[in-house]
């Protein structure tokens, strides 16, 4: 009797362990790198675009790409300092950045001085 | 009721046997029970693990082939030029990792801003700007199984 309530005792452990274990969050994608891509990616694009030429005054071409990457993917483009870069479908449609965002600081060279940019991506909700 | 001596009925015995198998019924629906419910956890922990794992190759295709794979353009001073992809060779960068890989069966592919992923399978995908079409930006999408599902 003895032996079987130690078999029972030990599967229930064996249950609990490893259901524990199958919650812990190393077991589930970690999504924070792959944003850190995209975050840099939509900043590389408008650079190859020649859309940041100008900055920190951004044209109207560079505020489509900007609302057309909202509306391909979701992601909302903060530009610090450059007021017009808010895509008006990411405050139209309730979006905007939460805490759930990414924020990189960019240095910019120009012929005389360097700027630093900073850029926020916020994912979507 | 008379009952002879050789064909007595024995209470105890009976009610001893009835009492072992009334007792050994619900341990074991138990043991089976506590069985089932570990494999189920168990499979659920591998599909879990699973999905992290392709999940995490797909990404680290998807960065390779936007970093350095031979989609990735040249400038005049012969340096590569991350995110600007060259759409016509991306199916010789799909054939490489396929062939180092064997694990994976992956498809890298180019789409619009505003397409969904090609296939039901599971999908990442990267912004691009096309080299070769008016530096237009683009959504590369890296998606794959496992390839033996």
């Amino acid at each position: 009797m003895q032996t079987l309530e130690a078999i029972l005792s030990f599967l229930f452990f064996f249950m609990f362990a490893t259901y524990t274990l199958s919650q812990m969050d190393y077991t589930k994608p970690n999504y924070e790198l792959y944003r850190y891509q995209l975050a840099n990616d939509i900043w590389r694009c408008l650079y190859l675009t020649g859309d940041l030429s100008y900055y920190p005054i951004l044209n109207s071409e560079a505020e489509n790409k900007l609302e057309q990457i909202y509306d391909g993917t979701g992601l909302c483009v903060y530009l610090q300092g450059v007021q017009t870069t808010i895509p008006r479908s990411c405050t139209s449609k309730g979006g905007g950045c939460s805490e759930d965002n990414i924020t990189m600081k960019k240095i910019w060279f120009d012929s005389f001085s360097a700027d630093v940019m900073t850029f926020t991506v916020c994912t979507p909700k | 009721m008379s009952v002879s001596s050789n064909q007595q009925f024995n209470f105890k015995k009976a009610f001893i046997t009835y009492d072992a198998l009334l007792s050994i019924m619900p341990i074991m629906f138990l043991i089976v029970f506590i069985i089932q419910v570990m494999a189920y956890i168990n499979n659920d922990a591998i599909y879990t693990l699973q999905k992290r794992e392709l999940f995490n190759f797909l990404v680290a295709a998807a960065d390779y082939t936007v970093k350095k794979s031979d989609a990735v353009a040249v400038d005049s001073l012969g340096n590569l030029q991350p995110n600007l992809i060259d759409g016509s060779k991306l199916s010789s960068v799909n054939a490489n990792i396929s062939t180092g890989v064997s694990k994976f069966k992956i498809d890298i592919s180019l789409s619009n801003l505003k397409d969904e992923p090609p296939n039901d399978q599971t999908c990442v995908y990267r912004l691009v700007v096309n080299s070769s079409n008016n530096k237009e930006i683009k959504k590369l999408y890296v998606c794959g199984e496992y390839a033996n599902s």
